[in-house]
């Protein structure tokens, strides 16, 4: 049972709009002033609040781990972000109260003015990736062959963690690699850094490396 | 269009339960069902809703038309011409024409001084007003106006 006061009020709006309803569906009233006003609640006002709210909550919904982890060959990255006991740098990122039952989001959303569009759009690609061939593919068997598509791009890690603050400079990598970094030439997750992310990342595998040599330039 | 109205209720249902379920079950499938074919549901059956209202509207107000048609018909005849025959158009709604009457009142050549600003150009008018098939849905339409 949902608590967010969007999920509430959806389901509070369609509470009010099924009765009336039911009520015109099963004693068809004669369409008189009051049957119009009253079905004017049951088709229109209530189940626009519901809509409203619901798609609201339906957003939010998108960007909680429960919702990644709910197609099996993303429910592995899903138990280790949410174990307490593992040492990987997502599962580091599920216990902040801030963004913690967001993690994927908060690492896999597109930076920009239009972040949350591509972000979802990109989405809707790996729902269709998942319905044509992932559906019955073994999660043993998916895991080796899923990979990121894009190198993840640093200014998804420094949209939180500024490259401007003092602590982040006195770490000698970071103050040497800065240019590097920030011009994308380096990546804040190659291993040995900062990576990988899951326990399951392709290991050895440079994000930055795999687009200079797919397109020929740096992201 | 009860028939219509039935129909909005059973889409608004449906659409109801497509967004209750990816409240209660905020997974991929449900989700995406609701934020698209939910909100195509509701978004039709409020659309079929208002085109039953307005519907009814149209009938209601074209029953107690005819039933007062004869009367009124020939009232309007004297207080107002065809639209395209008159060139004062405004005159046939009550306001305006309260509006408009004074300066018309204060010329001392008409005698009659009821409604002066609608008898003026009545000559023009007077040819065929009624014989003209044309006249009718136009005043009736100044009448709802009215
Ligand atoms: C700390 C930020 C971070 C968080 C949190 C995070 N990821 Fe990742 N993810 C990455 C990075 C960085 C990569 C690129 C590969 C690498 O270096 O591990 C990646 C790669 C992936 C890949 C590509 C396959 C692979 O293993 O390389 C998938 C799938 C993925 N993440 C899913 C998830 C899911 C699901 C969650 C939430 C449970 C999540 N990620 C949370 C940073 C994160
Ligand atoms: C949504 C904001 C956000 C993003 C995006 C993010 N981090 Fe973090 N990161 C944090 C916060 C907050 C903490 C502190 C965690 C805590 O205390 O719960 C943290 C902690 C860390 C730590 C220290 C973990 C520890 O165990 O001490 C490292 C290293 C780190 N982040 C690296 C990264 C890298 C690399 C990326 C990009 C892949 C990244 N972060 C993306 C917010 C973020």
């Amino acid at each position: 049972m949902p608590h967010d006061p969007f999920s509430l009020t959806a389901l509070g709006g369609a509470a009010l709009a099924v009765p009336i309803l039911v009520w015109y569906l099963v004693r068809r009233p004669p369409l008189v002033r009051t049957t119009k006003i009253v079905l004017l609640f049951g088709i229109g006002v209530f189940p626009i609040v519901t809509a409203g709210s619901g798609n609201i909550a339906g957003f939010e919904a998108t960007k909680t781990r429960r919702f990644c982890g709910s197609c099996h060959v993303m429910t592995p990255y899903a138990q280790d972000s949410g174990d307490p006991t593992s040492e990987t740098l997502a599962s580091r990122h599920g216990r902040n109260a801030a963004f913690g039952k967001d993690n994927c989001y908060a690492c896999h959303a597109d930076y920009g003015m239009f972040g949350t569009v591509t972000t979802k759009i990109g989405g809707m690609r790996h729902v269709y990736h998942y319905v044509t061939h992932y559906h019955d593919v073994p999660v043993a068997e998916a895991l080796p062959t899923i990979e990121i598509r894009r190198p993840f791009r640093n200014e998804a890690c420094t949209r939180c963690h500024s490259t401007g603050v003092p602590g982040w400079n006195e770490i000698g990598d970071h103050a040497s690699l800065i240019e590097e970094l920030r011009a994308g030439q380096v990546s804040c997750v190659s291993s040995g850094c900062h990576g990988p992310a899951h326990p399951f990342s392709k290991v050895g595998r440079d994000p930055a490396r795999t687009f200079r040599d797919h397109v020929g330039r740096a992201p | 269009m009860k028939k219509l109205l039935r129909a909005a209720a059973v889409l608004t249902l449906l659409a109801l339960a497509l967004m209750v379920w990816s409240v209660l079950q905020p997974t991929p499938l449900p989700v995406m069902l609701a934020m698209s074919l939910g909100q195509a549901l509701g978004t039709g059956a409020f659309a079929m809703f208002g085109l039953a209202i307005l519907i009814d509207l149209r009938r209601s107000r074209r029953i107690r038309r005819e039933s007062r048609q004869p009367p009124l018909a020939s009232l309007r005849e004297v207080l107002a011409p065809p639209e395209h025959e008159s060139p004062e158009v405004s005159l046939r709604i009550p306001v305006l024409r309260e509006l408009l009457t004074p300066p018309a009142r204060e010329a001392p050549e008409d005698p009659s001084g009821e409604l002066p600003a609608i008898e003026a150009p009545a000559p023009a008018a007077a040819p065929a007003p009624v014989a003209d098939p044309e006249t009718v849905p136009t005043t009736d339409r100044s009448e709802d106006k009215a």
